[in-house]
């Protein structure tokens, strides 16, 4: 306990962590400002034409909705000349497809931020700004110690590694967590704000409400599964710089190289080898893609695009595995290894 | 290599025979892969964590995070090992860093960072005290109260271990030493023994006409080495047989006095490290037992 309370007041003090959630608040600030920049706030006299132009639209798709029903209720009822919509693929009903409910008035308006619609985006935005921050954090709060001595001095005083590791490692995740916690509380206000003085709330039900607390928990699961890789490659190099060479590379490497000599050679489904698709897929639930480059063949013979997706049981394997080897590697290097 | 409880006992070798892989090792920060030690009666590395809290350590360079201050540094280990806080003050006193105490580490020299290391190793009370080049970096002020605090130490009963190159501070301070060269001890015991051992009743004399004195000296059957103004006899247990001869040719001794080797002479004798004229001696070229 006395460690923690230690590591946990060094994790606070570090000048890094300070300044990394200045950058994190700036970058937040300024998505903020995009986004609110973007909305603007309609007088009574637009809402009433959005809402006029709305229940036009409205009446139009009520009306192609129940024709659409008539034709598939009695095909060889109307006039062939007159008709419009075929038969419709199975599964398919006139009701899903032409849904007068679906025609809201702020399609009718120019651009007003909603809350209801927007903020669960906006919070998967966070999760990504935050997964970047606890990765450096994570990384920089081993590394320094490394570089600095300071393990060497604390093994002097706690010769059990293992315990002396795992303490590190909770009290920063702990520490990260209260912290993207407290960020998290700080950009849901602030959208909050953004939508009661520049935007409008929309329909906050308790669906988009549950929906916003899982994205919130899994962008937290992300963050602190990235800050535990940063902390544990850091270890590995016995320095920041190994995690963030790391990092940058990858992202030059693989994100950006291998992702053009993928889609130059039209590999089928390049998206499944990056990280970023997995960490959408998480944040996501699912990610759906569209494969152009080889399509299959439907019973007519054309050539038909088709759509694949990653779903976050998939990312959670891929990023488990890639916490659990960096962790162990980690601990049993931190464990082994001499300190010279 | 053995210790004795309330000693100051210093560690002694060339670059790279040893100290500090040693010291590393007894600490577990490094992994033995033979041999024997104890610590305060516990054997190692087993038993390390249970004798940890009894021995302030400072290994080689003074490392610390640069952006906290000293005292912050201090905080922080006295907060995960449990020491009170009030020891931060008495250590940071007892050091001389009182007033430096609130600047960031990177600010320091390397005596005050020297400082701050002794500091962080005295912060637990230990009964073992290991000091790996303590004096580095300091001034001459700092080197005689780093000695005085160790005397101090001493005087307390605490024991201490002082690895340094330093050798004619470790003659002043120390009670034993052990020599190593190339990773094997050459010497150990109190310094006055390992000194006297040395010793080899060398006497120099002086007088008008050295270099035939010298020759009539060896005649007499003693061991005599001829320099620019005098020469050495060597082995020379009663220093009146050199007057006596001399003055029978009518030679008259304007000094006659005994080489007692110091430390330095000793260190420099057993690890085959004696600087020569002309040849440059690279870091492996020390004795081997």
């Amino acid at each position: 306990m006395r460690l923690v309370r230690a590591e946990w007041s060094r994790f606070f003090a570090r000048r890094f962590t300070r300044i990394m959630v200045v950058v994190v608040l700036g970058i937040l600030g300024l998505i903020l400002i995009g986004v609110g920049a973007s909305s603007h706030q309609p007088n009574p006299a637009v809402i009433a034409q959005a809402e006029a132009q709305a229940a036009e639209v409205r009446t139009q798709v009520t009306a192609m909705r129940a024709q659409c029903e008539e034709e598939q209720r009695n095909p060889g009822a109307v006039d062939p000349n007159q008709k419009q919509f075929g038969q419709l693929p199975p599964g398919v009903t006139c009701a899903q497809i032409f849904d007068p409910a679906q025609v809201r008035p702020e399609d009718f308006m120019p651009h007003v931020f909603s809350f209801a619609d927007e903020a669960p985006d906006l919070l998967k935005a966070f999760g990504g700004v935050l997964t970047l921050f606890a990765f450096a954090v994570g990384a920089s709060f081993i590394g320094a110690e490394w570089s600095s001595g300071g393990v060497m001095n604390q093994l002097l005083w706690r010769p059990r590694r293992l315990r002396l590791v795992t303490g590190k490692l909770g009290t920063l995740l702990v520490a990260i967590a209260t912290t993207t916690i407290a960020l998290m509380g700080v950009w849901i206000a602030a959208l909050w704000g953004l939508a009661t003085l520049r935007g409008r709330m929309g329909e906050v039900t308790s669906g988009v409400s549950q929906s916003m607390g899982l994205t919130g928990l899994r962008a937290l699961a992300l963050v602190l599964a990235a800050g535990a890789i940063g902390f544990a490659v850091a270890s590995l190099g016995r320095n920041t710089a190994t995690a963030m060479g790391l990092a940058v590379g990858y992202v030059i490497v693989l994100e950006i190289g291998t992702r053009i000599v993928l889609e130059v050679a039209e590999v089928i489904k390049p998206e499944k080898w990056f990280l970023s698709t997995y960490a959408m897929a998480w944040l996501n639930q699912r990610v759906i893609f569209t494969e152009w480059r080889h399509c299959r063949y439907d019973t007519t013979g054309n050539c038909q695009s088709y759509d694949w997706a990653i779903d976050m049981k998939q990312a959670s394997i891929v990023f488990g595995s890639i916490l659990l080897v960096s962790v162990f590697a980690a601990f049993l290097a931190f464990r082994q290894r001499d300190v010279t | 290599m053995v210790v004795e409880a309330g000693q100051v006992h210093g560690f002694l070798g060339p670059n790279g025979s040893g100290k500090t892989t040693t010291l590393r090792t007894l600490l577990g920060l490094v992994r033995p892969n033979g041999g024997r030690m104890r610590l305060l009666g516990y054997e190692l590395p087993a038993h390390l964590p249970e004798v940890a809290g009894r021995v302030g350590a400072i290994v080689e360079s003074p490392q610390f995070f640069g952006n906290f201050s000293g005292r912050r540094t201090l905080n922080l280990l006295a907060t995960a090992g449990g020491v009170p806080k009030s020891r931060v003050t008495e250590v940071l006193e007892l050091v001389g860093l009182r007033d430096r105490a609130g600047e960031r580490v990177k600010t320091y020299s390397l005596g005050m960072k020297q400082r701050l290391a002794v500091a962080s190793a005295l912060l637990k009370a230990p009964e073992l005290l290991i000091l790996d080049e303590p004096a580095n970096g300091l001034d001459p002020a700092g080197i005689r109260e780093m000695r005085d605090m160790m005397r101090g130490l001493a005087a307390s009963g605490v024991t201490v271990v002082l690895s340094s190159h330093i050798l004619n501070e470790v003659q002043l301070i120390c009670d034993s030493v052990t020599i190593i060269s190339r990773g094997r001890r050459v010497a150990a015991g109190p310094v006055s023994q390992v000194i006297a051992a040395q010793d080899q009743g060398e006497w120099r004399v002086r007088v008008a006409d050295h270099v035939k004195a010298a020759a009539i000296v060896a005649e007499s059957g003693l061991s005599v080495t001829v320099n620019d103004d005098h020469f050495v006899v060597r082995n020379l247990t009663e220093p009146a047989q050199v007057t006596r001869t001399l003055a029978a040719h009518e030679l008259w001794v304007s000094e006659l006095t005994p080489l007692t080797p110091d430390l330095e002479s000793v260190f420099l004798e057993l690890t085959g490290t004696t600087p020569e004229s002309g040849h440059h001696r690279q870091v492996d070229e020390a004795v081997q037992v």
